[in-house]
């Protein structure tokens, strides 16, 4: 990976979320659109990432629950305070991490939402079912 | 290589936008340092590898149950239920095609499958560009 370009036209989104399933499903819709996406697993993830100089970060979408290494408020007030010039978009719902999105796709690179965000959703809940293990109860 | 786990039940509208993404191998990259991961990850999108990207085992896992797999590049040193070498033996019991390339800081371990390539750190990510391009063709 080379140095960050500060004139690089790409605009890079982080998502942060500790749900495999939306966090893998909402990056491949940003990258569809054309953003460069950075996964983060959880919002320490993401403040490793904003202290270092790896790449260039403009805008971090985040769920707002997370197990571990602070929530998604923790993390909009640690950005606000060290990182003022990256946007923060909070989503306290897949569904509604799917919209800011297809928002973002709406004024990104290739200016054209890929495919509806309905469809993300209605694929991360088909994933999230396959997932559920089967308890004893049925 | 069909990757039809990859996009269920496709809407015709999301086909196209789709399309181009399913010809192209699955990689899934696990590492728990998140920069190393991020590095890696880029230059093998770079390269036109659809990459996915789990920091535990655990999202390994589930990333391995619902994507077609092509190649499962993990650390050995994992934080979760399962090290590297546990999960590369699991993904082969689920996915016994799935091509698997370890990297460890420390010595290469034993107990690792003979057709495993093992790459010790640190490494340029270029070499594990390399690496998989060499493994997958």
């Amino acid at each position: 990976m080379s140095d960050p370009d500060p004139h690089d036209p790409v605009e890079t989104v982080m998502i942060v979320d500790d749900d495999v399933i939306v966090r893998t499903a909402i990056a491949e819709y940003l990258r569809t659109c054309g953003f460069r996406v950075i996964e983060a697993v959880h919002a320490e993830e993401a403040q490793t990432v904003l202290q270092s100089d790896a790449m260039r970060v403009d805008i971090v979408l985040s769920a707002v629950a997370m197990r571990q290494g602070g929530d998604g408020f923790e993390l909009l007030r640690w950005v606000h305070e060290h990182r003022p010039d990256v946007e923060v978009v909070l989503a306290g719902t897949p569904g509604r991490a799917a919209h800011a999105a297809a928002e973002l796709c709406d004024s990104g690179p290739t200016l054209a939402r890929p495919y509806d965000p309905q469809l993300v959703l209605d694929r991360i809940k088909r994933m999230l079912v396959a997932r559920k293990p089967r308890n004893a109860d049925g | 290589m069909s990757q039809s786990g990859v996009h269920m039940a496709l809407n015709p509208r999301t086909r196209d936008a789709s399309a181009a993404e399913s010809r192209r191998s699955v990689v899934l990259v696990v590492e728990d340092e998140v920069l190393l991961r991020l590095a890696i990850s880029e230059t093998l999108r770079d390269a036109g590898y659809h990459v996915l990207e789990a920091g535990t085992s655990e999202e390994a896992m589930v990333l391995l149950a619902s994507y077609d797999v092509a190649l499962l590049f993990t650390d050995i040193q994992l934080d979760g239920a399962l090290n590297g070498a546990a999960l590369a033996r699991l993904a082969r019991r689920h996915r016994p095609d799935v091509v698997v390339i370890a990297t460890s800081g420390a010595e290469e371990p034993s107990g690792l499958d003979a057709d495993v390539t093992f790459i010790r750190k640190p490494y340029a990510p270029e070499q594990i560009v390399d690496l998989v391009n060499e493994r997958l063709n």
